[in-house]
């Protein structure tokens, strides 16, 4: 599709309304998407992840109730529900100094309140889908927690889909000393062919402890994109673990600068794929300083016709010192037509540095499960240990002990299936 | 117990055993000794039915059944125990999940009620206590960084929960000292009872110092080419295995 097309098709659905620093964000936004387009495979980044099946889909902006929210994945947390990309539900009862809500509502509170960080994180600011994202955005979950708060219960946000398309607008500022685990939940109804493409930002001040936690339920015909673009300040720590479950076409993005000394990223996830499914976990990690750690560790398990690419990039810019930077990848293959494609990278401008990687490609181990069947556990039950055994290991790295239970329960009943 | 009857199976094609007949009575413990390559570990894979190993000719008939209408996990539910020569380590499966799992799966089959984590926990101190299996090898992955005895004495373990009818124990004396092995072998010995029989494959005779069988049979080129006594083990210490390799084609 061409720019002149593109920009007829903004003039169509760019959301009026709100303040001018949100109009000029989107207009510019629009401009950057219509000179570029989706990206295609020429591009080095989505060169195993071909988008040509979302091309019709970026407008469907229609958006309908998807019907009544299922019960929270967990107990006891603050839960806002989106519906098709608008809220539905908002959180009650939250502490002081902690603010989670919708994009909307917050704007029309208090339209300057967000000036300062939508959209200021560079990494994402340059990329056609998150440029989409801004133009067409309108709404998605703030969530902002003033310093040396800490936030007890977790938050949970689900965003509910079934049809068209939406562009959920996440924002996450964690205040200096402040503690939180926000869990964003996709969840898919029916088998539509919809369109997700989220974006959330989160700027995570001095000394600052968040965990986020992703689960993509979307339905199998849709297709999700999603794209992370966080900034951690001095001594911030950050974990990230993301499920990959549903979807017919996936693309997970993370970008992650850890830009003060100190600063901790943990970025791990699982995906379990079966049928034709399509899922790409990209991930930039950025030691933009020195004395900062990263972790990424990633596995997954892969059936019938499925495809996955892990691609993990990890950059030490000069004078980066003292660096720690280490990368895992794993796959199981459960099928002789499924495929991985995995591609480490190493961009290392600094001399003191600990980097590692690693990635391995496999089949389900047969004198293991020979070994299990031998004690009398049945075949069945034999392969689930053993599949549950592959990545047990990352999921342990899960901090919030009741998300990790939610996490081991879907993947318990992705493996019964 | 078991009645091997004119015995053929392969391997990839290859034949192994080559008509093997063996009947051995409730409560008795026999020994198959044998050089390497006789086919003796073979034998043990088929009578667990690991995939792979055909059986192409003869029956095996296990308590009034044939043994070939079971697959693996159903045999070892009915009461066939293969105490594995090199015990398979599985990362990320906890030693406890797996004992737990394993011996649910056989009261299931047995049709008796499954095990709570305490009743189960409770029943497996009795055995950890007599093979002394610490607390941190049950929290391990099983076998994973298990030293040769750890992981022999985690095998009688799960014989001891599993309370088999027939157990086939594969070199159970490779890759152990002295001290490990008495260890093992008292542990095997306390299984011993006028219901349960046992096969012991060994190649050498030392283990039989220790545990004690009613009959020794040498198998060679997939065969079982004497049958005696448990002096029968001493003889063969002296002489070795010269007689059974020579002359003859490499199995």
């Amino acid at each position: 599709m061409g720019m002149e097309a593109y920009q007829a098709q903004f003039a169509d659905h760019l959301p009026g309304g709100g303040p001018a620093w949100l109009s000029d964000l989107r207009q510019a936004a629009a401009t950057r998407f219509s000179s570029q387009g989706l990206p295609d495979r020429k591009v080095e980044e989505w060169r195993y992840t071909n988008l040509k099946p979302v091309q019709a889909q970026l407008f469907a902006l229609d958006a309908v109730s998807a019907g009544a929210a299922p019960p929270a994945l967990l107990e006891s947390s603050y839960r806002l529900v989106f519906s098709n990309g608008v809220l539905q539900s908002g959180a009650n009862d939250l502490p002081t100094g902690v603010r989670l809500a919708g994009m909307a509502e917050t704007l029309s509170e208090s339209p300057g309140s967000l000036a300062a960080h939508m959209g200021q994180i560079n990494a994402g600011q340059d990329l056609p889908l998150p440029a989409l994202n801004q133009a067409l955005s309108r709404d998605g979950y703030i969530l902002s927690i003033d310093p040396g708060v800490m936030v007890e219960r977790p938050m949970e946000v689900l965003f509910l889909s079934d049809a068209g398309t939406c562009y959920p607008r996440n924002l996450v500022l964690a205040g200096a000393g402040s503690e939180a685990t926000v869990v964003e939940h996709y969840l898919g109804r029916g088998d539509g062919e919809y369109f997700v493409n989220a974006v959330t930002e989160i700027h995570a001040a001095l000394g600052a402890k968040l965990r986020r936690y992703k689960i993509q339920q979307d339905a199998f015909g849709a297709s999700h994109v999603a794209t992370l673009a966080g900034q951690l300040g001095d001594d911030a720590h950050f974990e990230n673990f993301d499920l990959n479950l549903g979807g017919q076409l996936v693309r997970s993005e993370i970008h992650m600068a850890l830009a003060g000394q100190g600063a901790e990223a943990a970025l791990n996830g699982v995906y379990l794929l079966r049928g034709k499914q399509h899922c790409d976990n990209a991930i930039q990690m950025d030691h933009v300083v020195g004395a900062t750690n990263s972790h990424q560790d990633y596995r997954g398990i892969l059936d019938d016709k499925a495809h996955a690419v892990f691609q993990g990039k990890i950059t030490v810019r000069p004078d980066a010192q003292g660096i720690e930077g280490h990368q895992l990848n794993k796959t199981l293959l459960l099928s002789d037509d499924a495929e991985i494609d995995s591609k480490p990278e190493l961009e290392i401008l600094a001399d003191d540095v600990k980097c590692s990687h690693g990635a391995t490609a496999g089949e389900l181990d047969e004198t293991g499960l020979f070994y299990l069947r031998s004690r009398g556990i049945p075949e069945a039950e034999a392969r689930q240990l053993l599949m549950t055994a592959f990545i047990a290991e990352t999921v342990a790295h899960i901090g919030h002990d009741d998300v990790r239970a939610v996490m081991e329960r879907l993947v318990g009943e992705w493996m019964a299936q | 117990m078991l009645e091997i009857k004119g015995l053929h199976a392969d391997v990839d094609g290859t034949e192994i055993l080559k008509g093997i007949d063996l009947s051995i009575g409730e409560g008795e413990v026999h020994a198959i000794m044998g050089p390497n390559g006789s086919g003796k570990s073979t034998l043990s894979y088929v009578l667990s039915g690991r995939d792979g190993y055909n059986v192409t000719a003869g029956s095996i008939t296990y308590r009034g059944r044939d043994l070939s209408e079971l697959n693996t996990e159903e045999r070892a539910a009915e009461g066939i125990f293969l105490g594995f020569q090199y015990p398979v380590e599985l990362p990320g499966v906890s030693s406890t999940t797996f004992l737990k799992t394993a011996l649910n799966a056989v009261r299931r089959h047995r049709g008796e009620e499954e095990l709570d984590a305490v009743q189960f926990m409770k029943r497996l101190r009795v055995h950890t206590k007599a093979l002394n299996i610490s607390d941190d090898m049950l929290r391990r992955g099983v076998n994973v960084g298990f030293s040769g005895g750890e992981k022999k004495r985690n095998e009688i373990l799960q014989m001891a929960l599993l309370e088999p009818y027939f157990a086939v124990l594969d070199e159970t004396d490779s890759g152990l000292d002295i001290d490990a092995l008495k260890v093992v072998a008292e542990g095997v010995n306390a299984l011993r009872g006028p219901k349960r029989s046992m096969l012991v494959i060994t190649h050498y005779q030392r283990l039989l110092d220790y545990i004690v069988p009613d009959y020794v049979h040498v198998l060679a080129h997939g065969r079982i080419a004497r049958s005696g006594g448990k002096e029968l083990a001493l003889e063969l210490e002296e002489k070795g295995y010269g007689e059974f390799v020579a002359g003859t084609e490499a199995a």
